[in-house]
């Protein structure tokens, strides 16, 4: 015996779907949200990263100086090493060598503090983190 | 069957001369042979549904031209019992009887529900079976020691064969309804499919946003990584910038020979150089074709320059 009409489950589906179709709407904007946010998050890691390990890396920092330094030992070159940062100076009155001092510190990724160049004195305040 | 319900439901006979149904009660229906034709058939299939197939053709020849509606009962290997009935008639006369749909349990074929009884006598009528068949004996025929059943038939037990009655009125084919119903459903089943696939894909988005998070080991949060981005990214454009301008300082020697470059210091993020020798007005000039000058001055015979970072 059929006491439904099927008039009413059409109209309950007819509801039903019309709902699926709008969450569905919902769902699909989140997704384009989740992965536009997605993008943007690794696109900011990156970002981050790239500050950490080539700017900030203390490490790094320190084995480059250290590479520097041992590059030039005939020069008077004295290093002082602080809690934030390296101050690095070089006395010399040979101006090719305090040039190529000058010009492999200005090409290192270091974050510079202090920058001083006098004639004979290239003196630089490094940031460590 | 045990019944949640202490309720005894109400057996009433339905006929076509029933003018008044008083009770208000949930009831099952038991319809007189006025309502429906049954015959046995022998047909050369096995099971029901094929059976139903054959019907309107087999009753074809013996009802009036009308909507009908089909049923059968298998008795025994090819033997069929069949039941042909106008659903509207019935529902038409419930409806004419102002019987509300909600109070109707069931409604049963009064062949299968008086099995007991060769013959009876109900409504000062008298039914009997003649080969297996109930039919309603004419009034002027006498009864012959026919038990008489009363109107209360609660009694009787009823058998699992119910009419399949359609208790409404449809404007629109039940088939194209069902096949629309169809459709719906399978647009909802793929829309909620689709739904989870989206869900799934928002959950490993989340993932991949926390195993990022910790493979660069960043801040708790957006708004602190942010901030140190904005802080260090400044500060490395600076440095970038100084570089540059040191350089191209540098590079002056080579346009002025006698130019000497006493001191070039960068100091909160601003670089100031003093040179001496040089032709102010032309090193001015080379300077301001890259960058801004900030301050020019003279201190005895030195030129001392402050720039823009």
């Amino acid at each position: 015996m059929n006491k439904i009409n099927p008039l009413y489950l059409l109209l309950l589906f007819t509801v039903i779907t019309f709902v699926s179709f709008f969450t569905l709407e919902l769902k699909k904007n989140e997704v384009k949200k989740s992965f536009a946010s997605l993008s943007s998050f690794s696109k900011t890691a990156n970002e981050y990263a790239l500050i950490k390990n080539v700017w900030l890396n203390k490490n790094k920092i320190k084995r480059d100086i250290n590479a520097l330094l041992r590059s030039l030992t005939s020069e008077q070159i004295t290093k002082m090493e602080l809690l934030d940062s390296i101050k690095i100076k070089m006395e010399s009155k040979n101006e090719k060598k305090l040039s190529a001092f000058l010009n492999k510190l200005l090409n290192a990724n270091f974050l510079f503090l202090k920058l001083e160049i006098t004639q004979n004195v290239v003196f630089a305040e490094i940031r460590l983190n | 069957m045990i019944s949640l319900s202490s309720k005894k439901i109400k057996v009433l006979f339905l006929e076509k001369e029933t003018k008044k149904i008083i009770e208000n009660k949930r009831m099952s229906l038991i319809l007189s042979p006025d309502f429906y034709w049954a015959r046995i058939f022998e047909l050369p299939v096995k099971s029901v549904s094929s059976a139903l197939d054959l019907l309107p053709s087999l009753f074809e020849e013996f009802l009036p031209k009308n909507d009908y509606s089909y049923q059968t009962i298998k008795l025994e290997d090819k033997v069929f019992l069949c039941f042909a009935y106008n659903n509207d008639e019935i529902f038409n006369h419930i409806q004419k009887l102002k019987i509300p749909i909600s109070n109707i349990k069931d409604i049963y074929f009064a062949q299968n529900e008086f099995q007991p009884y060769e013959s009876f006598v109900l409504n000062e009528t008298m039914f009997t079976y003649v080969n297996s068949i109930l039919v309603k004996v004419p009034k002027n025929i006498p009864f012959e020691n026919a038990p008489v059943l009363t109107k209360n038939l609660e009694e009787l037990k009823l058998s699992k064969t119910k009419v399949e009655l359609t208790l409404y009125k449809s404007l629109v084919s039940k088939k194209y309804i069902y096949l629309l119903l169809s459709f719906l459903f399978l647009l909802s089943c793929v829309n909620i499919f689709k739904i989870l696939i989206y869900n799934d894909e928002i959950i490993k988005n989340t993932k991949e946003v926390q195993n990022i998070k910790k493979q660069y080991n960043l801040p708790s949060t957006m708004i602190q990584t942010n901030s140190i981005i904005s802080n260090y990214d400044k500060e490395i454009e600076n440095n970038i910038k100084i570089r540059e301008q040191i350089k191209y300082l540098l590079f002056y020697k080579k346009i002025e020979k006698n130019a000497l470059f006493e001191k070039i210091n960068v100091k909160n993020q601003s670089l100031i150089v003093r040179v001496k020798n040089a032709n102010k007005n032309k090193f001015k000039q080379y300077i301001e074709k890259k960058y801004s000058i900030k301050k020019a001055y003279f201190i005895k015979d030195t030129l001392q320059i402050e720039l823009f970072l």
